[in-house]
């Protein structure tokens, strides 16, 4: 298994191992646990995974390869959804950084989005993921 | 709807097997989130909840507001600008800042944000889409 690096040391430009993610009942049910259940959906078509579940598990899938510090902070999300996921759909996610840069003692790291339906390659989501990482010995 | 309406309000309380369990969804098991001996050692006294845990407030607020049109063709920038911490309560709130025709369809701009009880906004957004 090749060692995950450490999320400072990648430069812009950097790909992320393209991973897919099931947004199966199971999956959403664990969301859903800890947001709430106001965010699901029912149409016609049947069921919608909430938003907030899309964005969280496809950047789940980017930042399992990689180590974040322990006091990374997430402070921002930027998220255009770009049609719906119905629950039991598999998206395939690819990420890269967008940009890394360090001022004053804190480095800020942009993570750009992109995710797309696993067959039809139809896109659905693209974002963008900004990190604010403290500099510090502590960190390395 | 028009300009000045209100969306619903969702209040919701921050725990910690709250924010365990959006770290064991979201895969992020960073100790700032979910270890409180060292969260006690940072800069915030305690284990602080993830911006996208409040992000997933947000987005819930707009599933009340405006259901599947939200899930399916939306945009929102999100900024997490303080840390909630477990015993914060939160209050969700938006507010439709304009309504335009864009071919045939209403484009809905909001604000929403997410303020705890002592004031302090944890995470605010700009959301727009068509319903």
């Amino acid at each position: 298994m090749t060692e995950r690096p450490t999320i400072t040391d990648l430069p812009a430009g950097w790909k992320f191992p393209p991973g897919s993610v099931e947004f199966s009942r199971d999956a959403v049910n664990q969301y859903n646990a800890a947001v709430g259940k106001g965010g699901e959906v029912a149409t016609p078509d049947g069921e919608i995974a909430p938003a907030g579940a899309v964005v969280t598990l496809c950047n789940g899938v980017c930042l399992e390869n990689v180590i974040l510090p322990p006091r990374t902070l997430h402070i921002g999300q930027d998220v255009e959804i770009l049609g719906a996921i119905p629950i039991g759909t598999t998206l395939d996610v690819r990420a890269e950084i967008h940009s890394s840069q360090e001022h004053r003692g804190v480095r800020i790291v942009a993570i750009d989005m992109f995710a797309s339906t696993a067959f039809e390659g139809a896109e659905r989501f693209v974002g963008r993921a900004t990190l604010m990482i403290p500099v510090t010995d502590e960190e390395a | 709807m028009e300009a000045g309406d209100k969306l619903p309000t969702l209040v919701k309380d921050v725990s910690t097997p709250s924010i365990t369990e959006y770290a064991k969804a979201s895969g992020d098991m960073n100790p700032l989130h979910v270890d409180e001996k060292y969260g006690a050692t940072t800069q915030f006294g305690s284990n602080i909840a993830h911006g996208m845990f409040m992000f997933g407030y947000l987005s819930e607020l707009l599933t009340l507001a405006f259901g599947a049109d939200w899930a399916a063709n939306a945009q929102i920038r999100s900024r997490f600008r303080h840390p909630a911490r477990p015993g914060d309560r939160v209050t969700v709130t938006g507010e439709v800042k304009s309504v335009m025709d864009e071919g045939g369809r209403a484009r809905v701009r909001c604000t929403v944000e997410c303020r705890i009880q002592d004031g302090n906004v944890v995470a605010a957004g700009d959301a727009s889409l068509l319903v």
